[in-house]
């Protein structure tokens, strides 16, 4: 059995859940609804009048579609989760980590700067274009892998974070045209008529139709691929098949609502918490779970005061409750044994001095590139000895802190890689980043001027406080890798709520930590850089020493246990090694997705596949790359200075995408 | 208590403007003398002038000095900028994260940056002095801000008199303005300023921000009394436009398509002031700018509101 299972403590009471769900969405209606209106007018708001009043249209073109689309969009969301877990095989799959709404917010970002008419009339079918063309990248890269599970799980990342940076450069040299896909990326159901439920309702229960006509191949999902093959399941085509499904239905709830994130991983997680162990019976309750859920969020915003209530979008709220309510879930799921890892097959072997010596030249090189050859006012110029005293301290602390950072990432990713088996794994969804931010966003809050060491202090406390969270909840599963995966996620999910609260508004917070959420180099003085290059040597030295725990863990407990390594322990030490090189790179640049996702996956793709030698190719790609990458986020579109993190993706994104299909 | 306060805002109005009418020949002959100052004086006002910020930008150019080097200036323009930029000036970037070797290269002898500028203030330094100057932030009506804040870089210029003189034709533009609108003052009908972003939302104008600040002076209630960002603005929903069903609306600046879409929606046409027609429109504006945005204000709804009356 490959497929991950959760078992409950409290089985037998599992109904008071959704009784309990079922009711607070009762009294939040009521309460909404009657702060609206009074009960007696309510029939004239419900049935077709000419006569209504003012207060009952309100109620019948604003408030009743919305709540339809809550519930039409929640139920969709958790229906796609329910899917994408199932066929995946991987329980943190869902609608957003697969690239469809980044698909989705790059067509519309793209729309928005060429066409604004064209992005306000044609909203819904630009944003399925997009999504359906992102999906189609996915499956092109996969194709030839038989649409394995792991690599459609790695190509949607890849997709995902691709065009997540292709629309953050659109941002940052467009913003102010954007104002309008911002509030969609932040996911609000506000509604003035009924169009929107009518184009969502049809489309959605088509999609649902179809989905129950898959019970029977999606329950054989839960076998590994080979039993499901002999079972006579044709997985070439069903899993393309059932994917398509899911897909369309996150697209057009996407391009309806908006971007809206946990609904699609948290509503399957809850059908399964009440009981509902079949793939049928998912079906059937993920969904009405998921509706309750998203209606139950967007209830909740209407009745916060005005001045919350109309800032917040719902997409952001639902993130804000979901985060802390997947932890408190946490405490009560017991995850036996996902193990969605094990890439496909171990490339060849390679000795390691050649490749190195390569990389460590190619590294020099950029160094040397990157410090002295440069964009100016006067075109490129090479910088020789007579200009080094005016540019050195523009340019050497930050090609120092990419380094570094870089290097720092890259190990993180390999050690988290490696513990918890689990290929998705990146130091961002270890939560750290996602608290380091928000430490940031809360001293830059509430600082009156926000300075650097402001800045750094908020940071670091936050990236301490969530690894303090994260070591606290993990104990209890005696560091099972998911459970602290989940766990990071949960505050990831939290934190960007946080920060999109914070940027949605359009305020000059907005302005200020944008960059940053993306990595960049921007704001680097000497002593940042000589602390990050201390950092990195400390780092590198503590990893090496750590490798042979590295080869003995994915063994798995017993055989750890066996050969001496108490499993537990490692785990603890390795997770809080990963989170101080996380926090020790994001405090200064930033959360850089990409860099600590792919850097291991270049090393063993390349043929690095043992620990040591996996971690110190990872380490030197993840140097090279931000180096380039803060080169050329100087220079590509000068004057304008491009965050190193969103460079490093668009840099290393299309090799990867190309070694995957080879 | 509304006719007590429009009978005293007229006689603000009224003395503003005399004090202009009076100033105007001395505030020319200021300008002649500060320009003669300059010459003799041992500290000379800086010339090579770096700008972090649109608004700012407005107001150094409304003063009549011409930045060396501005935050990507083709974003000025688009944000309706008056005064024109020169096509010489340099782009030093974006507005959070100016290019310090460009900064560096321009050899710039005065840095104006906002307060959200305060993690950069330190490097900016090093390359030349540096002048914050708030135009907007918590607690702050962005109106009386724009006003100190003109004052503060004339002061730092040297352009007092340019200074004069702007306020003066601030003053007879608004007298100017409100001579226009006294019979829809007379309506006694408050006035929602609206920027609608889609068909979904919209973006109000409160109180404290630059717009709101100028409909006060004028006379004229804002519709809007809910709480609004820093910057003055908030994004709301149709279905909380409908709480002040009798008001006035104006709207600044429409994005394409967004007004076909709204003819559509049944809740817009369900709103009392769409459907007995009181929705005016005017041009874009910048939502902040200096005292120049302010009187472009001041005449557009002028424009939009005369013979308005009832």
């Amino acid at each position: 059995m490959n497929r991950s299972t959760m078992t409950v403590a409290a089985a037998p009471r599992a109904w008071r859940l959704p009784a309990l769900l079922l009711a607070l969405a009762v009294w939040l209606v009521y309460h909404t609804l009657s702060a609206r209106l009074p009960v007696a007018q309510w029939r004239g708001a419900l049935l077709s009048g000419t006569d209504a009043s003012l207060p009952q249209l309100v109620v019948r073109y604003g408030w009743l579609p919305r709540f339809a689309i809550a519930l039409i969009a929640g139920a969709a969301l958790s229906l796609a989760g329910v899917v994408f877990q199932q066929v995946l095989r991987n329980p943190l799959a869902e609608p957003l980590t697969l690239g469809v709404s980044a698909g989705a917010y790059l067509a519309l970002t793209i729309a928005a700067v060429t066409a604004p008419a064209l992005a306000a009339d044609m909203r819904f079918t630009v944003a399925v274009a997009g999504a359906g063309l992102a999906m189609v990248a996915t499956m092109t890269m996969t194709w030839r892998k038989g649409f394995a599970a792991v690599s459609i799980v790695l190509a949607g990342m890849i997709v995902n974070l691709y065009c997540g940076a292709l629309s953050v450069i659109l941002t940052i040299v467009f913003e102010r045209s954007l104002t309008a896909v911002f509030i969609w990326g932040g996911g609000s159901l506000v509604q003035n008529g009924w169009a929107n439920v009518v184009w969502l309702l049809p489309r959605v229960l088509v999609c649902g139709i179809a989905a129950a006509l898959l019970v029977r191949p999606l329950t054989l999902f839960s076998l590994d691929d080979g039993s499901a093959s002999q079972l006579g399941m044709s997985l070439k085509w069903t899993r393309p098949l059932a994917l398509g499904v899911a897909v369309t239905l996150s697209a057009f709830v996407a391009s309806a609502v908006g971007v809206i994130g946990f609904i699609g991983l948290g509503g399957p997680v809850l059908a399964r918490l009440m009981g509902a162990r079949r793939v049928r019976d998912q079906l059937l309750w993920a969904p009405l779970v998921g509706a309750l859920l998203l209606a139950i969020a967007d209830q909740a915003v209407q009745s916060l005061p005005s001045v919350l209530g109309e800032l917040l979008p719902t997409g952001a709220a639902v993130a804000l409750c979901g985060g802390p309510l997947l932890l408190w879930m946490l405490r009560r799921v017991h995850i036996e044994a996902p193990r969605p890892a094990s890439a496909d097959s171990a490339p060849p072997r390679r000795a390691l001095t050649v490749p190195a010596l390569l990389l460590g030249g190619l590294l020099v090189a950029a160094v040397v590139v990157s410090l002295c050859f440069s964009m100016t006012l006067h075109g490129w110029q090479w910088s020789g000895a007579q200009q080094w005293s005016g540019v050195w301290f523009w340019r050497v602390p930050r090609l120092v802190a990419s380094l570094g950072a870089g290097v720092m990432v890259a190990l993180a990713g390999t050690i988290l890689q490696r513990v918890t088996g689990n290929p998705m794994a990146s130091p961002d969804l270890l939560g750290v980043s996602g608290g380091a931010m928000l430490g940031m966003l809360a001293a830059a809050v509430a600082a009156a001027a926000p300075s650097t060491p402001v800045l750094l202090a908020g940071s670091s406390a936050g990236a301490l406080i969530c690894l303090v969270t994260i070591v606290a909840l993990g104990r209890r599963s005696g560091f099972a890798p998911e459970h602290v995966l989940l766990a990071g996620i949960a505050i990831s999910a939290f934190s960007q709520a946080v920060v999109m609260l914070a940027t949605a508004s359009g305020g000059a917070y907005a302005n200020l930590l944008r960059p940053l959420q993306y990595g960049s180099t921007y704001l680097i003085v000497p002593a940042t850089a000589i602390a990050v290059g201390a950092c990195t040597v400390v780092a590198v030295c503590v990893a090496y020493l750590a490798a042979r725990w590295l080869e003995i863990l994915p063994l798995g407990t017993n055989v750890a246990d066996a050969l001496g390594v108490g499993a537990q322990r490692a785990r603890l030490t390795l997770l809080v090694l990963a989170a101080i090189l996380t926090a020790g790179a994001t405090v200064v640049i930033g959360p850089m997705s990409f860099v600590g996702l792919m850097a291991p996956h270049l090393a063993r793709l390349l043929g690095f596949a043992r620990a040591r030698s996996q971690m110190l190719v990872a380490a030197l790609i993840g140097g090279l790359l931000m180096v380039l990458s803060d080169w050329v986020g100087r220079n590509m579109i000068f004057p304008q200075q491009m965050p190193a993190g969103v460079i490093a993706t668009l840099l290393g994104g299309p090799y990867l995408m190309w070694l995957l299909r080879r | 208590m509304t006719a007590h306060v429009a009978v005293r805002h007229k006689r603000r109005l009224a003395l503003a403007g005399l004090s202009a009418v009076a100033l105007a020949p001395f505030a020319r002959a200021a300008v002649g003398a500060a320009d003669g100052a300059a010459d003799g004086t041992a500290k000379e006002p800086p010339t090579r002038v770096v700008v972090l910020d649109w608004p700012l930008t407005e107001v150094v150019l409304s003063l009549g000095v011409v930045p060396v080097g501005v935050s990507r200036p083709s974003w000025y323009a688009k944000l309706d900028g008056v005064p024109a930029l020169p096509p010489q000036v340099v782009d030093t970037g974006l507005l959070y994260q100016p290019n310090f070797e460009v900064l560096a290269a321009l050899q710039p002898e005065l840095i104006v940056i906002t307060p959200w500028h305060a993690p950069l203030r330190a490097l900016l330094e090093r390359i030349a002095p540096t002048l914050t100057v708030q135009l907007f932030g918590p607690g702050i009506d962005v109106y009386p801000a724009v006003r100190d804040a003109t004052r503060t870089l004339a002061a730092a210029l040297g352009r007092d008199a340019a200074a004069d003189a702007l306020f003066a034709q601030a003053a007879a533009n608004l007298v100017a303005a409100s001579g226009r609108l006294a019979d829809f003052r007379a309506t006694r009908r408050p006035v929602y300023l609206l920027r609608p972003i889609d068909d979904r939302h919209i973006a109000v104008f409160g109180n404290n921000s630059l717009f709101g600040g100028v409909l006060g002076a004028l006379g004229i209630r804002n519709a809007w009394q809910g709480i609004a960002d820093p910057q003055g603005m908030t994004e709301a929903d149709l279905g909380a436009l409908a709480q002040q069903a009798d008001a006035q609306v104006v709207t600044i600046g429409l994005p394409p398509g967004v007004a076909a879409q709204l003819a559509r929606s049944p809740l817009w046409n369900a709103l009392p002031f769409v459907s007995q027609n009181r929705v005016r429109n005017i041009g874009p504006l910048p939502a902040l700018g200096g005292m120049v945005a302010s009187m472009r204000f001041a005449d557009s709804l002028a424009t939009a509101l005369q013979g308005v009356t009832q």
